[in-house]
């Protein structure tokens, strides 16, 4: 059993408690959801857990955490590795080795196994996973859910108690993110399963236990419909959805006509073709690896295309990327690669003289734009150190100013919690609404349904334009 | 996030881990131990013959343009005005002599051939085979590659995710003026260093939570006859290497006749061993996907 006593955390470089829990018990075989927004304590307590607080992080702990009778802090997380696995977030930051035998091979071989178990156990846990086709492929060549699933295949091959998943489902699409919930079903048979998620709806199922966290504590230990009612009380509905925002598009600005991507001997984009209007919010789903950063990129001329890409009528398929951006603006998933000067106002002056519009009219519509994103109160603070949403905000402040009338988003909202997507979204209705057009890619099916003008479904290297309600939620 | 590796599927991924490694550093120590231009040439052939088979030339020729590049500049320089003997001609102040030519030619390849030799050693092996290799040499050593090949791939993307920021945001980078790429590219620096702090601390958690270096142990290699007389050949041309360096053809030679005789002995024999491994192997994976132990499912 996990138990949890007087638990109390503070990071090194923090002033206050990051984590408070004075009495907590899991069960082994047994799914656990953690929630909560983010910043409420979810990933400090998984740290807690696998002994990464305090051999790893230090910072000032108070109470124990006992895995199976083991005290997390008389030993390191690499003692306690037979016993908790962990499955990060992004599963490539936990790769460590090539190839798929092998990473599957790592956390057993560092723990003593001899070759025999480490091969039967490799062959035997692809079995279950389904990943046999895969052990001699490279990792970095899998998909998104294949990925996930060797990540996973490699935390559980030292057989250990308990498996922590942090936000397991947040790249996936909902095929791999189905599959990826039907394996921990399998797996909590054997073992204690404790996930924390954003994407309450994807897990609601298979869990038993419910756990929110708030400010570092445990604010609600309870079932479904007890955490239902806890988040209403919060002003989101976990299954209905907030009266729909639409926007009212205008006349055409962005248009893609016959656009095909190869690489290699793979055809990632096959005659596509879609159009953006001003003012509209057109979301790209499709499933891992359709190729919607392919075409978000081949707009911005990063990747070589065939086909015509027209923005108010002037082709700009051959042009330079800095000379597109003049018209367009594009942010990829990783908002921290556009955030690296000292202040937003800085962030600001760098996109203006970069462009050329160094003015100060220039300068002031920035500052309107801020206004609208509700940043204007941050912007002589540091922008890596804002929240999951502003900083991404931030980072559409950073490529939106001068005077640009497109957007071309990547997954913005991944890893944001309910109310910070609502906000975010809601920022990007007011932008859009000011004529701004608004491509995004998304794995969401709320967001889809709730903000979405236009729907495009990128499915087997072709485009197809939905209406949001003729959209399914397997289709995201 | 991939990994340059060239492994599959080419005319070298028949050939056991081990032995192309131990061939690779025997090639990479022959480069660094002899001066002799024609020897140079000769290991020169050998690591682009292996290039080609392995199908590694697309992976190597970017980086080592560069290298080619800026060589080739001090090359021109230590010719033009390094001292030496023996006068070719004269043009005004500056005299080219034969032993600032010879000298600067084989520096020059010298330093190419080991960095190409270095490079194949991780590009056409396998990098989890490499790490495993070097990792015997302590757990210190294991961390430490384990990092690098993971943090190389991961920066080598990254700094193309970061150089479209860039871009998107207006900036000359691949193209434009001299001046405007450098001043883009300084800027380019911190956030590729915030980047990669992150990122070493994920691989720091990744190996903690996965218990490495706990108990440390290394994959069991099976080995044919035919690895044996690969991995036998290398090691003993790299003792036959040595014993000559040491007793005279190699060094500061540059053109004799006698260390032509014996390196291209050397040579010859390396170059018959790639064909011969990949032959024998006939693209047959063994050890290098597997440890070949029979498995029963339950």
């Amino acid at each position: 059993m996990l138990q949890i006593q007087d638990l109390e955390f503070r990071y090194s470089s923090s002033e206050r408690n990051s984590l408070h829990v004075p009495r907590l018990s899991i069960e082994p075989r047994d799914i656990t959801l953690i929630c909560g927004l983010t910043g409420s304590g979810k990933t400090t307590l998984l740290r807690c857990i696998n002994g990464l607080i305090p051999h790893y992080y230090g910072g000032v702990m108070g109470g124990h955490v006992l895995v199976d009778g083991i005290d997390t802090r008389l030993h390191s997380p690499g003692e306690l590795s037979t016993v908790v696995g962990t499955l990060f977030q992004e599963p490539e930051n936990q790769f460590l080795m090539l190839t798929v035998r092998e990473e599957i091979a790592f956390g057993m071989r560092n723990a003593g196994f001899d070759e025999t178990d480490t091969e039967c156990r490799i062959e035997e846990i692809a079995s279950v996973l389904g990943i046999s086709h895969l052990l001699s492929r490279n990792i970095f060549e899998l998909s998104s859910g294949e990925k996930q699933k060797v990540a996973l295949a490699s935390v559980i091959s030292c057989g250990p108690h308990y498996v922590l998943l942090d936000e397991p489902t947040s790249q996936l699409d909902a095929p791999s993110a189905y599959s990826v919930v039907k394996l921990l079903k399998n797996l909590s048979k054997d073992m204690g399963v404790i996930v924390t998620e954003h994407r309450i709806e994807r897990l609601k199922d298979a869990c038993s236990r419910f756990i929110a966290m708030e400010e570092g504590s445990i604010s609600l230990d309870a079932d479904y419909s007890s955490l239902q009612e806890w988040y209403l009380n919060r002003g989101i509905e976990l299954d209905g959805h907030p009266l729909s925002i639409k926007g009212e598009p205008g006349e055409e600005m962005l248009s893609v006509e016959g656009l095909s991507v190869n690489f290699g001997e793979r055809h990632v984009l096959n005659d596509v073709s879609l159009h953006l209007r001003e003012g509209e919010i057109a979301m790209l789903v499709g499933y891992n690896g359709s190729g919607k950063t392919t075409l978000l990129k081949s707009i911005m001329n990063f990747i070589d295309k065939e086909g015509k890409v027209s923005f108010r009528g002037v082709d700009i398929s051959g042009e330079e990327p800095q000379y597109i951006a003049k018209k367009i603006a594009y942010l990829s998933h990783s908002p921290l690669n556009y955030l690296f000067q000292p202040s937003l106002r800085e962030e600001l002056h760098f996109t203006l003289k970069s462009l050329g519009s160094d003015g100060d009219s220039y300068m002031q519509d920035a500052l309107t734009l801020l206004e609208t994103l509700g940043l204007s109160d941050k912007i002589d603070m540091f922008p890596r150190e804002f929240s999951c949403g502003e900083k991404e905000l931030a980072a559409v402040a950073s490529v939106m100013a001068g005077r640009r009338e497109c957007l071309l988003l990547d997954e913005p909202t991944r890893g944001m919690d309910y109310l910070r997507k609502k906000n975010f979204m809601l920022k990007l209705r007011a932008l859009s609404s000011s004529g701004v057009g608004v491509l995004m890619a998304t794995h969401d099916y709320n967001l889809v349904k709730d903000y979405a003008d236009t729907v495009y479904l990128l499915r087997n290297g072709r485009c197809t334009e939905l209406s949001p309600e003729q959209l399914g939620r397997e289709e995201v | 996030m991939k990994l340059l590796s060239s492994r599959d599927g080419n005319l070298l991924s028949g050939a056991n881990e081990l032995s192309l490694i131990i061939y690779f550093f025997v090639l990479f120590t022959a480069a660094v131990l002899f001066s002799s231009i024609p020897f140079q040439l000769s290991v020169l052939a050998a690591l682009m013959i292996c290039a080609l088979l392995s199908r590694s030339l697309r992976l190597l020729f970017p980086f080592i343009k560069f290298v080619v590049f800026f060589m080739a500049i001090v090359t021109l320089f230590s010719i033009v005005f390094g001292p030496g003997m023996g006068i070719i001609a004269v043009f005004g102040p500056i005299i080219i002599t034969y032993s600032a030519l010879y000298f600067s030619i084989s520096m020059f390849l010298r330093i190419l051939t080991s960095i190409i030799a270095l490079n194949l050693l991780f590009i056409a092996v396998n990098p989890d085979a490499s790490v495993a290799f070097f990792s015997r040499f302590g757990k210190k050593t294991a961390a430490a590659l384990l990092v690098a090949t993971r943090l190389m791939p991961m920066l080598t993307s990254e700094g193309e995710e970061i150089m479209q920021a860039f871009e998107s945001r207006g900036v000359s980078i691949r193209k434009g003026k001299w001046r405007e790429r450098i001043s883009a590219v300084s800027h380019m620096v911190f956030p590729l260093v915030y980047s990669t702090l992150d990122r070493a601390v994920y691989i720091g958690e990744a190996m903690e939570v996965r218990g490495f270096p706990a108990r440390w142990k290394q994959r069991r290699y099976s080995y044919s006859w035919a690895d044996y007389i690969t991995m036998g050949q290398s090691i003993s041309i790299l003792i036959y290497s040595i014993v000559l360096s040491l007793t005279g053809p190699g060094v500061a030679d540059y053109y004799s006749s006698l260390s032509i005789t014996f390196s291209m002995q050397c040579v010859y024999f390396l170059l018959l061993s790639i064909p011969f491994a990949a032959a024998v192997r006939g693209g047959i994976h063994a050890s290098n996907t597997g440890s070949g132990i029979q498995v029963q499912l339950q």
